[in-house]
């Protein structure tokens, strides 16, 4: 517990430090010509960027999910957060790539968090495709809401939806390799036993 | 020095015999145990399972220079090493020397961990075998293996699973005691029916009713390659351990 409200405090921290200092967006957000005359960092400091402070609350407010959601399914936080971060990285790169576009905002990383709390979800006997087809149903519903009504701000609503979409998936992918890497790293070396006694030990002085 | 009757060849062999560390129990199992073998100690709740399992690791290796590993999957250290500590068989200072290690704890400890490190009985195997390999340990004991048989759901994934633990410990040359609870009424020698089949010998706990008592009994149901004492004898826990009286026999008052 303590150690997800550490990250939480730490995020939370850096995306209102950030969004306080002047000029963030021209500083830290994914800018297709900026990355590409030689700013990799962007891939990494876009996710700590807000348009607004609505942006930024509505990303506080995610950021708080992904961690109650650490909490409910017993992940390590450390982990979490982890690959909370790699998929933003891994999400943003078909989307500079192919969209050209400047992308700002923890939200490709949120959802990144949700794909990994899906692919997780399975341990306690929950169907992960029924959890990820929910989310999908809830990124999309904006964006059908607008086609249905007419209006022309359905394709920019659908473009934010194909970065969560994108954040989604790329967090699914983070987990199953996140997973595949641990089992072959941890195979000799879960330390299960080892672990349980360091614990019965330190509780008994 | 104790000769072996090889079942196979029909040849006797002469070969050194890994002591259990209780005088009776050696004389109804031909001397001892052969090393590197899997011996299921099955019996009900508070019959002496883990009594037999202290004597083995403390008591069993001395003299030697072997060293003994007690993997414990249920139970935290100090109150295993506390209550047998009690009936005189001295973990403590096993430790202390360096002869014993411990490892393990509490159920609810090893499945919380499990969850949380994605771990399945496989790692607990594989753990197992790093730390037999590390501390080049030659007797074991799992204290009970009722947690590993419990985690595969498949009766097929329980086999495997403990074949793969048999053969682990066999291939490392360790002379394994695996506890196993069983219901003090069920006629079952093993929780899931098949530890029995994959083992290489099976002592067997009993509390028999005799008149308004329990008694407690002992016998040898299976022990591969090696002459063994077919009847139930009859044990007691005392304040110096566990003693069997292998020149007795008991009275099956209900047909078992």
């Amino acid at each position: 517990m303590k150690k997800i409200i550490s990250w939480l405090i730490g995020l939370i921290g850096v995306y209102v430090f950030v969004f306080m200092l002047p000029d963030h967006i021209s500083r830290f957000a994914l800018i297709y010509e900026k990355v590409f005359a030689g700013e990799y960092v962007r891939f990494f400091t876009y996710q700590f960027t807000h348009l607004n402070l609505q942006h930024l609350v509505e990303n506080i407010f995610g950021i708080l999910i992904i961690g109650l959601l650490t909490l409910e399914l017993r992940f390590e936080p450390d982990n979490m957060f982890m690959a909370y971060l790699v998929t933003g990285i891994i999400a943003a790169l078909p989307l500079w790539f192919f969209l050209h576009s400047t992308i700002l905002g923890a939200s490709t990383a949120i959802y990144g968090g949700y794909g990994i709390s899906s692919a997780g979800s399975n341990k306690f006997g929950v169907n992960r495709l029924v959890v990820v087809l929910f989310i999908c149903g809830i990124i999309f519903l904006k964006p059908i809401y607008l086609i249905i009504q007419g209006s022309d701000l359905f394709i920019s609503t659908l473009l934010q939806a194909s970065y969560h979409l994108l954040g989604l998936f790329g967090g699914l992918i983070v987990y199953h390799i996140w997973s595949k890497l641990s089992a072959l790293l941890s195979r000799r070396q879960s330390k299960v036993l080892a672990r349980v006694s360091y614990d019965c030990e330190r509780v008994d002085g | 020095m104790v000769d072996v009757l090889d079942n196979e060849s029909g040849v006797i062999n002469r070969g050194v015999r890994m002591s259990s560390g209780i005088t009776g129990l050696d004389k109804m199992i031909s001397g001892g145990f052969i090393p590197g073998r899997n011996i299921l100690i099955t019996g009900p709740s508070g019959s002496g399972k883990t009594t037999i399992a202290g004597h083995f690791l403390v008591d069993g290796p001395k003299g030697t220079d072997e060293c003994s590993l007690y993997v414990s999957l249920e139970e935290q250290k100090n109150k295993i090493f506390s209550d047998l500590g009690t009936i005189g068989i001295d973990l403590i200072s096993a430790e202390k020397s360096g002869t014993l290690h411990f490892v393990g704890g509490p159920i609810a400890n090893i499945t919380n961990y499990m969850r949380k490190l994605d771990a399945n009985a496989e790692h607990i195997i594989l753990e197992i075998e790093d730390i037999i390999r590390k501390k080049k340990i030659k007797r074991v004991v799992i204290d009970s293996i009722n947690l590993l048989t419990m985690i595969p759901k498949m009766l097929e994934e329980k086999r495997e699973m403990l074949a793969k633990l048999c053969n682990m410990l066999s291939s490392l040359g360790c002379t394994s005691l695996l506890l196993s609870e069983t219901r003090d009424e069920d006629r079952r020698i093993s929780e899931f029916g098949i530890e029995e089949y994959i083992v290489d010998g099976v002592v067997v706990l009993y509390h028999l009713k005799q008149g308004t008592r329990f008694v407690p009994g002992i016998a040898i149901r299976k022990l591969r390659g090696s002459s063994h004492d077919h009847d139930i004898r009859p044990y007691d826990i005392t304040a110096h351990g566990l003693i069997v009286y292998p020149e007795e026999v008991m009275f099956m008052g209900d047909g078992r």
